[in-house]
């Protein structure tokens, strides 16, 4: 089982393994970039968190961290 | 290029630098309107500079769309952009041409949604924002291949060079000129391709002989994703025949449905492509940490950063209320004059009462707003352009998670401080109709600038001389921070209940973009703020001036002359019996307040009789257990026009000055023995809770396209209202503030 976007610790990277459970909020997830394979740094946790990805930054509410499958 | 308009779309993602370039194109010369076709307004302008096209060509008018992360719309706004691109009636004014702003610092989320657009098949030009930035970081782009890679002109467009709007018509002429772009859909692979190809053109076809984008070049994903409603009887049959396809070949995933699978792989496809063919050509130094992270570092911190968001909206209101306060004085002072002076010069008559009493009357009222809303909105379009207002709405959503809303419901109601207007239109970035709906809905509880000279008249008559906490400061003082808490708790405790009740859903998810930190330019930030308030002098300004008319009239007809007469004839004898100047003070004095009580008695005979008297009279009772007595009642009626009005209200009806600095009217109204400091209270808690604009009912009808939705508000303002009132004169009662 992968660990969730919400689990990673600050400063660590990781990659999108797959998203989950969130329907409608997932697409537009993955339009913003959250792809599988795409390369993701939790800058700060919590709710919301904030994710830098694809030379973006990106706030994510906790429901949606938890979306986001990593490893 | 046959036409004497060429229409080009300016779109891109949010924060891409759009309209700032649409403002250097236009030199800030635009029209806000409905777009034909759709019932949202859209910004736009034409090419200011016309020495840069060749001679003969046609205008350029460009078209600001909102931005949007994908075609596939998420939020009202983002809705806006695929309406206004697919739509293809015929004589429709769809945009001819595309200049989609990419900001390169962000490449590839910006290239997605500059694909889809791509896909669409028009003539465009890609232009580059924030070149100068990459260049600062040492990073580097290859344009010349990144326009091979992607088939269409790319410029660099970046905001502070003249020589961008020359680029830009050079590369809009070549995208002009350009035979016809073939389909460019990017598949996620062959097979899919194989499968998929046939079905998409047909599709296409249809859409196309319907006349739905414009040149039938809607993707095969994008058939996928139009919204239900949309799908029309030409098209139903291969809809059915994608979805039974898609069900054949997306099955990876079992409890996803097909057509989601589809939409994602699409998704997926672009990203991959973007990686392969673009990335390579971007060369971005991983920089250590770039100077928005370490701003950021500081402003989303736990403790720091709400401290530094307290300080910031401390700021804010501070520059609000200084700023304004003289300008408001000032265009109060000028209606006065030009109502006094129309007043004198004009012959006494109806004619004369209506144009000083209803319309020089009405303007000034809408006018009166205009200094806060410009100077709220300057504040906001600069704190918006730097980037601070995302990182508000990121600190603020923990605190709006708590009442069932999200941090994207944080400016719409920061704005509403200004007035709930403007405030409920901006809440269309906001996803979700529910949560959208209950935004509106609690917006006009939050204390806009019309409710300040109510405040202001009540607490500096019957508080402002007390000290309070220690004599810190004084009640006055804080009693209006009171009446603004009350505001902003009853709205997150009515966003709490409507999310409890008849809009329910589940905690919105909050996605939201921090764009890098960047000094707005002050001319934007100037368009921004003239853009709002010409938008609020039409929407609102025309309600209420056309509420004051009416009002005016329900204040003055039915007309009583034989009773004006009565009080005419008292008055002129009185005048008769005037002592002369050197007559003892005390008799002059007496005699004075003979003619001012003789005044006062005619006024409420007179009002008595009229349309608003009677109305006023009839609701008495319902406001008696509030402490009400009927001026108040008349007053409250006479402030559904604009709720400063009960100021200006009261004064006539007590027959003294009518603002809220006046002496006078503070006199009056301490010396009114129906008047004390718990019926102050019942009244202020009144004009925190009670609906009291007609402008706000508008827009609340406009935004939500019903109206139940105005209803409730309306009920809900008034029942709150009454019920607040009533346990708060009671409790005043209870604590002994009902004596002199």
């Amino acid at each position: 089982m992968h660990p969730t976007l919400a689990q990673l610790p600050a400063g660590r990277t990781a990659r999108v393994t797959d998203l989950r459970g969130c329907a409608e909020s997932c697409q537009r997830l993955m339009e913003m970039g959250f792809t599988r394979g795409t390369l993701v740094e939790v800058l700060l946790r919590g709710t919301p968190s904030l994710i830098r990805l694809r030379h973006g930054r990106v706030t994510l509410s906790a429901e949606l961290a938890q979306a986001v499958l990593v490893g | 290029m046959l036409d004497q308009i060429l229409r080009v779309a300016v779109a891109g993602n949010p924060n891409a630098g759009k309209s700032t370039l649409f403002n250097t194109l236009t030199h800030g010369r635009e029209k806000t309107g409905n777009y034909p076709g759709i019932t949202t307004e859209a910004k736009r302008g034409l090419w200011h500079d016309l020495s840069l096209f060749p001679a003969g060509a046609p205008r350029v008018e460009l078209l600001d769309l909102p931005g949007a992360y994908s075609l596939h719309a998420h939020s009202p706004e983002e809705a806006v952009s695929y309406r206004v691109l697919s739509d293809g009636a015929p004589g429709s004014e769809a945009p001819q041409a595309l200049i989609v702003v990419v900001d390169v610092m962000n490449l590839e989320r910006n290239l997605f949604y500059a694909l889809q657009l791509l896909e669409l098949g028009r003539p465009t030009v890609v232009a580059l924002s924030m070149t100068d930035r990459l260049a600062a970081q040492g990073g580097t782009l290859q344009l010349q291949r990144l326009a091979e890679v992607l088939g269409v002109p790319v410029v660099d467009a970046r905001r502070d060079d003249p020589a961008t709007p020359k680029r830009l018509a050079d590369a809009l002429v070549q995208a002009m000129a350009a035979p016809g772009a073939e389909r460019r859909w990017i598949w996620p692979d062959a097979q899919v391709e194989a499968s998929f190809r046939d079905l998409a053109d047909r599709l296409a076809e249809a859409t196309a002989s319907e006349r739905r984008g414009a040149d039938g070049t809607l993707g095969w994903w994008l058939s996928s994703q139009v919204e239900a409603g949309e799908i029309s009887p030409a098209t139903a049959p291969l809809r059915a025949e994608l979805d039974a396809l898609a069900a054949r070949y997306f099955t990876g995933e079992p409890g996803v449905p097909a057509r989601d699978q589809m939409a994602r792989a699409a998704i997926e496809a672009r990203y991959a492509w973007i990686d392969r063919k673009v990335a390579p050509l971007l060369d971005l130094p991983a920089s250590a940490e770039s100077r928005s992270d370490r701003i950021d570092r500081v402003v989303t911190h736990p403790v720091a950063g709400p401290l530094l968001f307290l300080a910031t909206m401390g700021l804010l209101f501070q520059l609000m209320f200084v700023g304004a306060d003289p300008l408001i004085s000032r265009i109060e002072e000028a209606f006065g004059a030009l109502g006094r002076w129309l007043g004198g010069a004009l012959p006494q008559g109806p004619l004369n009462d209506l144009l000083v009493n209803g319309i020089v009357a009405g303007v000034g009222s809408v006018v009166v707003f205009l200094p806060q809303i410009a100077i709220l909105f300057a504040l906001l379009a600069f704190l918006d352009g730097c980037g601070y207002l995302a990182r508000a709405a990121f600190l603020m959503d923990r605190v709006m998670a708590r009442v069932g809303l999200h941090g994207k419901s944080f400016v719409p109601l920061l704005s509403s401080f200004a007035c709930a207007i403007p405030g409920i239109a901006s809440t269309r970035t906001i996803e979700r109709e529910n949560d959208r709906f209950i935004t509106i809905l609690v917006a006009p509880l939050m204390t806009c600038s019309a409710r300040l000279p109510v405040y202001a008249l009540l607490l500096a008559t019957f508080f402002s001389d007390r000290p309070a906490i220690g004599g810190v400061i004084n009640q006055a003082a804080l009693g209006l921070f009171l009446l603004y808490f009350l505001g902003t708790a009853g709205a997150l405790a009515m966003a709490w209940l409507l999310r409890k009740t008849l809009l329910p859903g589940s905690r919105p998810p909050l996605i939201l973009e921090l764009p890098p930190y960047r000094l707005p330019r002050a001319r934007d930030v100037w368009y921004e703020v003239r853009e709002r308030c010409i938008g609020f002098a039409k929407d609102a300004g025309t309600v209420i001036l056309a509420t004051t008319i009416l009002l005016w009239a329900a204040m003055t007809y039915p007309r009583a002359p034989e009773v004006e007469a009565r009080f005419d004839a008292q008055l002129s004898a009185l005048h008769d019996t005037a002592p002369a100047a050197d007559a003892p003070l005390a008799a002059v004095a007496a005699h004075r307040v003979q003619v001012l009580r003789l005044q006062q008695e005619r006024h409420h005979a007179v009002t008595e009789r009229t349309v608003a008297g009677r109305v006023g009279h009839f609701i008495l009772p319902v406001l008696r257990p509030l402490g009400f007595n009927e001026q108040i009642s008349i007053g409250l009626i006479a402030s559904l026009a604009a709720r400063e009005v009960l100021v200006s209200s009261l004064g006539v009806s007590y027959g003294v000055g009518d603002d809220e600095e006046s002496q006078g009217l503070r006199m009056a109204l301490r010396n009114d023995p129906r008047m004390n400091r718990a019926t102050a209270i019942s009244i202020l808690v009144w004009f925190v809770f009670a609906f009291q604009c007609f402008a706000t009912a508008g827009a609340v009808r406009r935004e939500t396209r019903s109206w139940k939705w105005p209803a409730l508000l309306v009920g809900y303002q008034t029942l709150l209202a009454w019920v607040a009132s009533f346990v708060a004169y009671r409790g005043a009662l209870w604590l002994g503030l009902g004596g002199p």
